[in-house]
């Protein structure tokens, strides 16, 4: 309260420009304050650290980074690549599938009052349980193979994009609603028109949480069973062949983001007016 | 064609957690076809229920609206409702809001965007078809909703506080250009407001309601001929009828009985 009223005070000052100030920085200067420079800073910090600790700890614990660059290379060599690429097949199957069953559910739930009465206490049960604990239950009913990985990701998916989906129907701006109704919309046109693009932020982001509970979900569901690149990791991880297993764990990582930018490239493709403040008004 | 709107014995109350709220008692009117009638009263003295009754968007709990020869019993597109806050589908172009309406009425793509475009230059907006609704000030964006509701075509034009949350300058130029449009076919329009003189500048009568529960206090008959022009504003007859009005809202708090 104090701190806005001094600042709304300095607002009102005018003061002489001083001849010296320059207005604006420096290239230099702007980009070490701008975005850029920021992450500049904490990444470059971080993979100084990074090689520092193996440095000093030795290989024993953590592959320098000459090593793990060597080591992206030499897993592509093995084809352990493809394997990823196979995991990461089944994962999209299972994060695919896990959407086409959320966002229907989560509408319904977040649109009809029985729905929710129906349905909530099961997501909410399982949302909060440890999903983990579930696999020897998935491994006795789908086995070890596709069956099993794709439905650990429905698990995984599942739940996110059917929670924000129904708070997203929910928070629905009634206005809105009310003036469809007053233009005689029909049922289905308000839902497409009205339900879907006003809860639209919400969904996005329940696909995006799905989407990083997706890449947890298939690599858990392949440790447990040891197999495709869970296999990787593990024997990677326990043989000590610590540059393969920093590569393949970077190239999940690198993954993750890119699908992550992927999805918000699409949603500022599908909602242009999303970023559209008062300051673009005419 | 335009169309007669009738209210019969009409009665209106919200039931809420905290008992029953009578918002409308015992409330007749009958407007002819072409008439433009504006609703005065003060902050929740039912006049916005009304007009959503009227619309077939609440059901009243007596009594009965009729449009034309038709009963509402739910909304049509014989009537066009304009709203307080716009309420403009963000998501949608400025031609895509105008067309909304019409898309319900299943008009075909292309007399849908000639109709929507001819709407838009009609009330000033030409040119904005692809802008969103965030991008245009309060003023426009309402030019945008007479739009849509116009678009339809209806019989009856129901305006709910409509430029009430704009600007003094804009609210003076919205209702001359509402009044333009309104003489070329001289709709039926069912008009609420606060605002006295507003609601003498456009009306052909102007309803006086008490505070909750609303009821209908007086009914002034506005004599200026039309069409109506900004100098209006400044005749002596249109301040004393000002003050009248006022003077009806003033003691419609005062001389009404106390309920519990």
């Amino acid at each position: 309260m104090a701190d806005s009223l001094t600042r709304a005070k300095a607002k009102l000052r005018v003061r002489t420009p001083l001849k010296s100030r320059d207005p604006r920085p420096s290239a230099i200067g702007r980009f070490i304050s701008g975005k850029w420079g920021l992450r500049l800073l904490v990444y470059g910090g971080l993979v100084v650290a990074w090689q520092v600790t193996a440095m000093v700890k030795g290989p024993f614990f953590a592959p320098t980074i000459p090593e793990t660059v060597v080591g992206i290379g030499d897993a592509w060599a093995n084809g352990y690549y493809l394997t990823l690429l196979d995991s990461l097949r089944q994962m999209i199957v299972g994060f695919l599938l896990a959407l086409v069953l959320a966002i229907p559910l989560g509408a319904l739930m977040g649109r009809f009052r029985v729905m929710e009465d129906l349905f909530a206490p099961y997501v909410n049960t399982l949302f909060v349980t440890s999903k983990e604990s579930l696999l020897p239950l998935f491994v006795i009913i789908f086995g070890t193979q596709f069956g099993y990985r794709v439905s650990v990701v429905i698990l995984f998916a599942f739940f996110f994009p059917v929670m924000n989906t129904a708070a997203g129907v929910r928070f629905v701006d009634q206005h809105l609603v009310e003036t469809a109704r007053a233009f005689c919309t029909s049922r289905w046109r308000m839902f497409k028109e009205i339900y879907l693009p006003g809860a639209s932020p919400f969904i996005v982001a329940g696909i995006r949480l799905g989407l990083g509970m997706s890449f947890k979900g298939f690599v858990i569901a392949e440790i447990w069973v040891i197999t495709g690149t869970g296999r990787l990791l593990v024997e990677a991880g326990s043989l000590r062949i610590l540059d393969t297993y920093f590569a393949i764990a970077l190239v999940i990582a690198a993954l993750g983001i890119g699908t992550n930018e992927v999805l918000k490239a699409l949603e500022r493709r599908l909602r242009p007016y999303a970023r559209l403040g008062s300051e673009g008004q005419v | 064609m335009t169309l007669s709107v009738q209210i019969r014995n009409l009665d209106m109350s919200f039931e809420s957690r905290a008992g029953s709220i009578h918002v409308l008692d015992d409330i007749d009117l009958t407007l002819d076809p072409g008439v433009f009638c504006s609703i005065v009263g003060p902050s929740g003295c039912g006049k916005s229920t009304m007009l959503r009754i009227i619309d077939g968007l609440i059901s009243p709990k007596d009594g009965s609206v009729t449009v034309g020869d038709t009963v509402v019993t739910g909304p049509s597109l014989d009537r066009g409702f304009v709203f307080q806050q716009f309420n403009l589908l963000p998501w949608r172009t400025v031609l895509g809001n105008v067309e909304f309406g019409l898309e319900n009425l299943g008009v075909e793509k292309e007399e849908r965007r000639d109709r929507a475009k001819r709407w838009l230059r009609a009330v000033d907006l030409e040119g904005f078809e692809s802008y969103y609704p965030a991008q245009l000030s309060g003023g426009m964006q309402q030019r945008v909703g007479l739009a849509r509701a116009l678009a339809v075509e209806p019989e009856v034009l129901l305006m709910d506080e409509p430029f009430g949350s704009v600007d003094d300058q804009t609210r003076m130029l919205l209702q001359e250009e509402l009044l333009q449009i309104w003489e070329r076919d001289h709709k039926t329009v069912v008009f609420v407001t606060h605002d006295i003189e507003e609601a003498l500048f456009l009306s052909d009568v102007v309803v006086v309601m008490s505070p909750r529960p609303g009821r209908i206090i007086r009914m002034i008959d506005v004599p200026f001929s039309r069409p109506r022009r900004d100098a209006l504003r400044g005749d002596p007859e249109f301040s004393r009828l000002k003050q009248t009005v006022w003077e009806e809202l003033r003691d419609g708090g005062v001389t009404r009985p106390v309920e519990g």
